[in-house]
Parts: structure tokens; sequence; C-alpha cells
């Protein structure tokens, strides 16, 4: 059935075409604005680090002490019979840094009060996860610490 | 579209603003071209704002780290390079323009009564457009900008009496250095855009209330002719002039964006001499080209010192022409003042060219 | 005026405010005290390290060869700027009909009703 009149008027139908126009030009500025502004920068970590033994030596047992690990703030813990273990000292429930009570042989994130065992597992307060272990080698004389997305070799514990 | 004005109507009230929308008029002329130049700015100052915004998310305002910042957003940051260029072309553009709607409205003496605040608001707002230009320039900190931060602020040292504080306010000590481009970086995206939306909304509110202003020339005539002097409103009709006018200038811009993108000199070397043929951007070099002239002492006063006094005193006639022009403030014609348009003009245009050649 | 000063204190009012105000101290500086109870230790041990980068990480610096390329045209940047010239002109082409339109409103006197 052919209508006599048309549903949309002339003005009506160059006024759509305005607005989709006017809409297409949006999108076309925006995509570079949006592919602008969600750029992100990726900082890598580097493959390892290398810590000296004399300073290794220097910790006393059972404590801990702060290193950097390119952008990562971790946590080198010396045990009461001597055993080297390195963790990202960045708490897993939302990223403060985590400090080593000796007294209780734990470590503590004051933010909310969590806390982790001396391996870095998770016991108490709101954490989900355990510490990012870091596992460390020896070579030669040297003591290299790496992060598990950098590891690829053999390590032993040290 | 109705709809939605009753629904706003309904709500908040549109009274005051329908009723000046619908009263304003705008005359056509053989001089209504340049009526477009103030839509134009305004439409190029919201796109300063935003590319400006969107650059800030990379921008890094310290010595060590604005260089390599700004090679960041050219070569990592997608479409980095798109949004640095649009963002200098359109300040080319906003000075190019800014330019011919002051030297227009000088011509045609739109600053007669009652129109003087405007006239002022507008003075204000070129030499706050000529500040936003070279502190923006400054902020890469390649080569460039660090002569032109010395010799900025140098000469701005050579004002009389308030020339010293001027020079260590803008330094932010007595030399440049990255207290410098702090200052200019807080400049260039705090203190100017909310002075120059200050002084905008002054400058708009007036135009609004007084209407646009008619060329003497074109009242003359149409007296002589007996003829009423011809208009049209300005919703819709020039609302959608304005709009094509904005289309074409974002298009041209978009053009020079593409073809030629905003470059980067070479990085700072404290220890390397100006570079030969260095000079300001094109919109100071009028004033570079004159300095040039002045011979090194004029009367025992340091021929600096007397060029930017000269050039102060001549920007503070044509910013009181309103005051000062008598007989354009009786709407008849004043050939002083035209002449007086003309020959700056010429001067801008002369001397900015043979700054260039030279 | 110290008769002013005695009418001021006699008021209610004020005691009431002065005790509200001499409160709300209090409570501040009680909360003030329980955040400085749990600091982290003062001295925090740091161990100096070596970083191993990469072997293939590129120099962290930018050069002005590599601006000069990210300026050059390249086909995508030429099409994208035609494209956009061609909704340009679609959009005044559209706007130029719309005036038209406008104007014979105008002319009928469309403008100048009021809002109902």
């Amino acid at each position: 059935m052919k209508l006599r009149e048309s549903l949309l008027s002339r003005r009506g139908f160059i006024t759509g075409l305005i607005y989709g126009s006017f809409s297409s030009l949006i999108a076309m500025l925006g995509y570079p604005a949006v592919c602008f502004l969600f750029h992100k920068k990726e900082i890598p970590l580097p493959k390892s680090v290398s810590v000296s033994p004399g300073e290794v030596e220097q910790i006393a047992l059972n404590s801990a002490v702060y290193f950097q690990y390119g952008y990562l703030p971790c946590i080198l813990l010396k045990t009461e019979t001597g055993e080297l273990r390195a963790f990202s000292a960045k708490c897993t429930h939302l990223d403060c840094t985590v400090q080593y009570q000796p007294s209780q042989k734990k470590f503590f994130c004051a933010c909310h009060e969590g806390y982790f065992d001396n391996t870095g597992k998770n016991i108490a307060g709101p954490p989900p996860a355990p510490l990012v272990s870091l596992s460390i080698h020896m070579e030669g004389n040297e003591i290299f610490i790496s992060h598990p997305s950098k590891d690829s070799g053999e390590h032993k514990a040290v | 579209m109705i709809d939605l004005l009753k629904a706003i109507d309904e709500r908040i009230g549109l009274g005051i603003i329908l009723s000046l929308a619908r009263k304003k008029i705008v005359p056509i002329h053989k001089h209504s071209l340049w009526y477009y130049a103030g839509a134009l700015l305004l439409f190029l100052f919201i796109i300063q704002v935003v590319t400006g915004a969107m650059l800030l998310f990379y921008y890094k305002p310290a010595a060590e780290t604005a260089y390599q910042s700004i090679a960041e957003i050219m070569v990592k940051v997608p479409y980095g390079w798109l949004i640095r260029s649009i963002h200098h072309w359109a300040s080319n553009l906003m000075i190019v323009l800014v330019f011919a709607h002051f030297f227009s409205t000088l011509l045609v003496k739109a600053y007669r009564r009652p129109r003087e605040l405007t006239w002022l608001t507008g003075m204000l707002l070129l030499i706050l457009v000529l500040f936003f230009g070279y502190s923006g320039y400054t902020l890469p900190y390649d080569e460039r900008a660090f002569f032109a931060f010395n010799v900025g602020t140098d000469m701005a040292g050579t004002v009389p009496i308030v020339g010293k504080f001027m020079l260590q306010f803008l330094r932010g000590g007595e030399v440049v250095g990255t207290n410098t481009l702090n200052r200019f970086f807080a400049l260039h995206v705090a203190v100017l855009p909310l002075s120059l939306m200050a002084v905008l909304v002054v400058h708009l509110i007036l135009i609004q209330l007084h209407g646009m202003s008619i060329p003497i020339s074109v009242l003359k005539e149409a007296e002589a002719k007996k003829q009423k002097i011809f208009g049209k409103p300005m919703f819709p009709h020039f609302l959608w002039h304005d709009a094509i006018n904005c289309l074409l200038l974002f298009g041209v811009l978009a053009t020079l964006a593409v073809f030629i993108p905003s470059e980067l000199g070479p990085e700072i070397d404290l220890l390397k001499p100006a570079p030969e043929g260095v000079r300001p951007d094109w919109f100071f070099l009028w004033v570079y080209q004159i300095l040039k002239w002045m011979p090194t002492y004029v009367l025992s006063i340091e021929g600096e010192i007397v060029g930017i006094t000269g050039l102060i005193v001549a920007a503070l006639i044509i910013t009181l022409a309103p005051f000062v022009d008598r007989k354009s403030q009786r709407d008849e014609r004043s050939p002083l003042f035209t002449a007086l348009g003309v020959v700056s003009l010429i001067v801008f245009v002369v001397c900015s060219i043979i700054g260039y050649l030279s | 005026m110290i008769r002013l000063l005695r009418k001021t204190l006699a008021d209610g009012a004020t005691y009431n405010l002065l005790i509200g105000f001499a409160v709300m101290v209090y409570i501040v500086s009680i909360l003030h005290l329980s955040a400085f109870a749990e600091e982290s230790p003062q001295v925090v041990k740091i161990l100096t390290v070596k970083e191993i980068k990469e072997e293939k990480e590129g120099p962290v610096t930018i050069s002005l060869s590599k601006v000069e390329e990210a300026r050059l045209i390249t086909p995508q940047r030429i099409y994208g700027l035609i494209g956009l010239w061609a909704v340009i002109f679609l959009a005044i082409f559209l706007l130029r009909f719309q005036v038209k339109d406008d104007e014979k409103l105008y002319r009928e006197g469309y403008y100048t009703k009021d809002v109902e």
C-alpha cells in the first residue's frame, strides 16, 4: 500500500542526516582521542638483580632488609637458621608495603592488618594470596635474585 | 527540538536566554565577513583546552623530563603526533585570527560608544593569547625554548621600574632553569586559561548586550540612500553559518596537522652557542625586527629599553583609542584613526616579513 | 562594653558553642594520637642492588631521528584526512539545506512564536 504523504518530512530527513553526519564526525575524532588516552607505558622489570654477599652476611638472623627490583619494592628475609628468602614487599590485598616483625616471625601489613608467615603465605587479615616469591640463586660468588615472571633457568635455595 | 526546549523551560526557565536569542540580529553588509572571527576564535579555544588537557596526560614539566616526554608523545603515544600538531596549529590559527579580529575592529571603529569595555576586554584577550603562544612554545624545553626563555624574560626585565621584579617572577630566580619551566607551565595550564575564560565571559556578555556594531561607512551609506540596514537573526541562521565555518576550520586544522606535523628542535646543550638564525616564533617577529633596528644607545638610554617602552606606549594609545577618538564616538568618519590603524597593520605585516626573511 | 560581654556569656547558646568546640578538639586529638601509635619502624634497612637488564632492551631515550620518523606522512593518515573532509563536506551540504529551510520558516514567522 503506497502512502499519499511520507511519514518523514523533508526537514526531518535532513535533520536526521545532519545528526548522523555530526555523530560520525564525533566518532572519527573520538577514536584517536580514545587511543591516545588509553595508551599505557610498559615499564619492564630487570631480568635479575645481584646483591653483594658481604652485605647479605651483615643481615642479622631473623631480620629482613628491603631492596628495589626495578619498580617493585622487595624484601629479603634471613631466617633464624640463616636461610635466605626473597619476596615482593607489596601486600597482595591493596599493594601497601609490608614489614617484617621479628618477634612474631611474620610479615605485617599495616594498612588493613594483614599477616603473612615467614614463607610468604597469607595467614590472617584481608590479603587473598601469598606474597610473590622471588627466586634466589648463586653464580660463583654473587647472589642473584629474579622475579618469577623473568625466571627461566634452574635455581637452588641459598 | 522544540520539545527539548519546552522540557528545559519547564524546569529551569529559559526566559532571558530565549528573549536575548530572538532579539539577536546580525546585520548584513559588505563588512559582515568580519563578524565570523569571534565564533571561530571561541571554537579554536575549545579545541586548545581539549587537546591541551589530553597532552597534559603525558607531558612531564621538569627540566630533565620535559623534552623526553614530548618525544614520547610524538613517537610512542598513539596519535600523539596528531593531538600535538592540532594543538600547535590551532594556536597559530588562533593568533592569526585574533590579530585579524583586532585589526578589523580597529579599522571599522567597533570600539566606539557603547562598546568601549568590549574593546578593553578584547585588548586584554589579545595580550593573553599572545602570552599563551609564547609560554606554549617554551614548554618542550628544546634549544629554541631555552633562548626564548632567556630573551623573553630579559626583555621583560628592561621595562622601566617593574622590570627587575618581572624578570625574577617569570624566571623563578635569577637564571633560567627548571623553576622557569615550572612557572611557565603553571601559567600556560592554569593561570592563563582561567584568566582568559574570565575575561572572555565578560567580553561575550557585553557583545550579547550591545549587539553587533555596524561600521560608520555602512551607516553613512544607508543614511544617504535612506535605506534600512538588512539583518538576519542569529538563531538559527548564523548558528548554522558558524557551524559551517567551524567545520571548515577544523578540516584546515587537520590538513595542516597531517601535512606539517609539529617539530621538535634539538635538546638543550648549555655549552652550545645560540644557533644562527635563532628568532622568536612568527607572531613576535615584528617586535624582534623593530628592536633589531634600534641603535644600541639612544641619548644614553639603552636602545632595548627605548624600543620596548615605545611599543608599550603605542599599544596604550591603541588601547585608549575609544576615549581619544572623538569623531567616531559621534558616529562620524575618523580618518586619523583609520590611518593609525592602517599604519599599525602595515608595520605589523612588513616587520614580520622582514624579520622572517632576514 | 562590659555589659555586652556579660550578656553574651550569660546566653546559653554561647556556652553550648564553647562546650561543643571543646568536645570536638578532644575527639580530634584522641583520633590523632592513635595514628602515631602504630608507626612502621623508623630505620628501614635498604640493600644496594645492581640491576641486570634484558639484552634486547633498546635505549631508554628517544632520539630526534625517531621523532622525525613519526612526523612522516603515511597512507593511513591521508585516507583518514580524505574521510574527514568527506564527512565535513557532507555536513556542510546538509547544513546549507537546513539554512534554506530555516529561512523559509523564519519568513513564515515560525521562530518568533513563543515557547508554549
